[in-house]
């Protein structure tokens, strides 16, 4: 069973010192002193190894944007998406995490001034009353596994719940769901799960909860009324990748109805420059490593476009099968990778925005 | 400190725990000590023992051309200065006369951390610039590190025949296999990049099909490689890159031998050149032209008109189409 995720020390700096949400953690981390610091994160936890930096959990203040637009990759057609950054780092070890070599601070970060969050959100709903807003947490972060520490839960929902056109996803390998009963969701909180084959979520994705232990939780969320998605990332190719995603394919309808899914992504297995250097100091026995990975135009490692292609024909193929007219789309793949993988493509961001909003926004 | 005179057969038995130095004495140096004698006098620290600081090599030099000679030295004893100031005086009394190679400058740091106990920080910061090394923690981490190699592989790394990213990488390795690679770019006169190559295809091969390059090296078609006398250094390179290529991506090199059977087949001019698109990513193939007036116009015009309706010329797109998968298997 998964461990539940806490932290061995904690740092509040001085401007969120008095936010509810530092006061919240204080009292789920009640066997914590916290250390105050003031001045930049960088400055202070830089020179934590990633490892350290995971039994690290820093609350400071978020300064600049907290809205960014999902960048997609180059000559990739994106799906509209945008980031919140409410925090940033992930506590799970898993061996492919961009995270590794994306992020510059090694500690957990929360932002706790959640009201100049809500205050920019708001600002830019109401100046774009038109464009629908399909928001994730889960982006440079697992958006649940510090749920119990923070309850951000408890603030995100409600809010969304009051928005008109926008929604927000919280992406997980975690089965901390506990916070989201009873809340007044609106449907407009969907709970997500990142998931990957049995046999590779315990080979690649260290400390995360198992695939039954998501699954069971996508149960309890739908049973809550929530809208559940999935997302395939990443697809890693290895000799029995057929059988054992089609095991994951068959085991996501059997629990999940297919009317309360509102998409599923799939995206092959990428990996940005430096990345596979930092994946293989840590994790030398991991399975994909050595693969066939070659270089796209965004420079990123990915495997080869044939074998891409046929994952995606295969597995949508039996998405299709078990879960009818469930969208899906890719992630980080050309409009011809669509077209000859799923069957279809749309013209630009915006319309494939529009096709997967479809089902949250009725 | 005071200047006194001693003879070269008393002088040469010191130990001289500080000396940094690797590789062959500079060219000249025997000639210039028989010409002028020793110009800048050695010095000679008497602490708990009495030890060489600097100029090692000077009267070894000395010795071989006379060893009854007496000498000047300066003495330094143990209240005027301290044993880390002792160990800088060498330091700078080389590096104002000479530049360090790769495995000088390692030795350098490996004394400052293990005689003075000089914390990391301290020898990044201080030391580092000196050594005229960037300020990185990764690059002090990889000097000390070449201190596992091989006597072979040092003697590379001092030669600068073997990069220090490269050597650093190849102790990775078991020992038989580094000593076939240190042999591999010692015979094929590998440059950096072939260096890099080399080593990187080398790594991921072994590991990939966990297998010791030692072994993969006795194929027998490597082996037709290496052996191949009417070859250059340079085209068996070319000819060995190839292989370790197929055996790191062998679908990517299958792709690119279809690609090449399809070329064959299309019996282009000269002045039609066709590319693959890089890795075979996107449909986007590249035809290049050359025609010099209206009639090799004309005629290129009608040969790209036959090709279209010939089957090698549709092979292309499948290359890059889901039963790409197919056609190679």
């Amino acid at each position: 069973m998964v461990k539940r995720y806490f932290p061995k020390k904690l740092f509040i700096e001085d401007a969120v010192r008095e936010e509810p949400l530092t006061q919240t953690v204080l009292k789920n981390l009640s066997y914590l002193s916290p250390e105050y610091f003031s001045g930049g994160v960088e400055d202070h936890f830089s020179k934590l190894s990633l490892k350290d930096g995971k039994e690290v959990l820093v609350l400071a203040q978020k300064r600049g944007r907290f809205l960014k637009a999902c960048p997609g990759s180059k000559d990739s057609l994106c799906c509209g998406y945008f980031i919140l950054e409410s925090q940033s780092n992930c506590n799970y070890d898993c061996t492919y995490c961009v995270l590794q070599s994306y992020l510059t601070s090694p500690p957990l970060i929360v932002y706790p001034n959640v009201q100049d969050m809500f205050n920019e959100l708001t600002g830019i709903f109401e100046t774009s009353p038109k464009i629908s807003f399909r928001i994730g947490t889960g982006e440079l972060s697992d958006s649940l596994s510090l749920d119990h520490i923070t309850e951000y839960t408890k603030i995100l929902t409600p809010f969304f719940a009051k928005q008109k056109r926008a929604c927000i996803e919280l992406k997980t390998k975690s089965t901390e769901i506990h916070n989201l009963k009873n809340l007044d969701h609106q449907k407009h909180t969907i709970v997500s799960w990142s998931l990957n084959t049995v046999r590779m979520a315990q080979k690649e994705e260290l400390k995360a909860a198992s695939i039954d232990e998501r699954m069971e939780a996508a149960r309890l969320c739908q049973d809550w009324g929530y809208p559940i998605s999935f997302h395939l990332e990443p697809l890693l190719y290895y000799p029995e990748w057929q059988e054992d995603y089609r095991e994951l394919i068959a085991k996501i309808f059997q629990v999940i109805r297919p009317e309360n899914i509102v998409w599923i992504s799939l995206g092959g297995l990428r990996l940005m420059e430096g990345l596979k250097d930092f994946a293989e100091e840590r994790f030398p026995k991991s399975s994909f490593l050595y693969e066939e990975l070659i270089p796209g135009s965004d420079k990123k490692l990915r495997y080869l476009k044939i074998i891409r292609l046929e994952m995606y024909r295969v597995i949508s193929h039996w998405i299709r099968e078990w879960g009818g007219k469930v969208p899906m789309y890719l992630c980080m793949e050309a409009s011809d990778l669509w077209r000859k993988g799923l069957g279809y493509d749309f013209e630009n961001a915006e319309k494939t925005d529009e096709y997967l909003g479809k089902r949250v926004f009725r | 400190m005071n200047i006194i005179e001693k003879p070269i057969s008393e002088l040469i038995q010191l130990s001289s725990p500080f000396d940094f130095s690797y590789g062959p004495l500079p060219k000249g140096m025997k000639n210039s000590i028989g010409k002028m004698g020793v110009i800048n006098m050695p010095q000679i620290y008497e602490g708990e023992e009495t030890i060489l600081i600097t100029g090692k090599r000077r009267l070894k030099m000395v010795y071989e051309l006379n060893p009854h000679q007496r000498l000047h030295i300066k003495i330094f004893k143990k209240n005027e200065l301290s044993e880390e100031k002792a160990f800088q005086i060498h330091l700078f009394d080389n590096l104002s006369t000479r530049s360090l190679n790769p495995m000088e400058k390692s030795n350098v740091l490996k004394i400052l951390k293990s005689h003075f106990n000089l914390n990391p920080e301290t020898l990044q910061k201080e030391y580092l610039p000196y050594l005229e090394l960037p300020l990185k923690e990764e690059i002090l981490a990889d000097y000390l590190k070449l201190q596992n190699l091989s006597s072979k592989a040092k003697e590379g790394v001092a030669a600068q025949i073997l990069q220090v990213d490269t050597a650093v990488k190849i102790l990775k390795f078991p020992s038989k296999d580094q000593e076939i690679l240190l042999t591999l770019i010692e015979t094929l006169h590998l440059g950096i990049h072939p260096q890099k190559n080399l080593i990187t295809y080398a790594w991921e091969i072994s590991q990939k099909k966990k297998l010791f390059i030692s072994e993969w090296i006795k194929r027998e078609v490597i082996q037709d490689i290496l052996k191949k006398e009417e070859w250059s250094s340079a085209q068996k390179w070319a000819k060995l890159e190839s292989e370790l290529r197929r055996e790191r991506y062998p679908l990517l090199k299958s792709l690119e031998s279809h690609f090449a059977e399809i070329k064959k087949d299309l019996h282009l001019p000269p002045a039609l050149t066709l590319q693959h698109p890089p890795y075979f990513e996107t449909n986007d193939y590249l035809l290049q032209w050359r025609f010099k007036n209206e009639a090799q116009y004309r005629s290129g015009l009608q040969l790209l008109n036959k090709i279209e309706s010939t089957k090698s010329f549709h092979g292309l797109f499948e290359l890059t189409e889901e039963n790409g998968q197919t056609i190679l298997s």
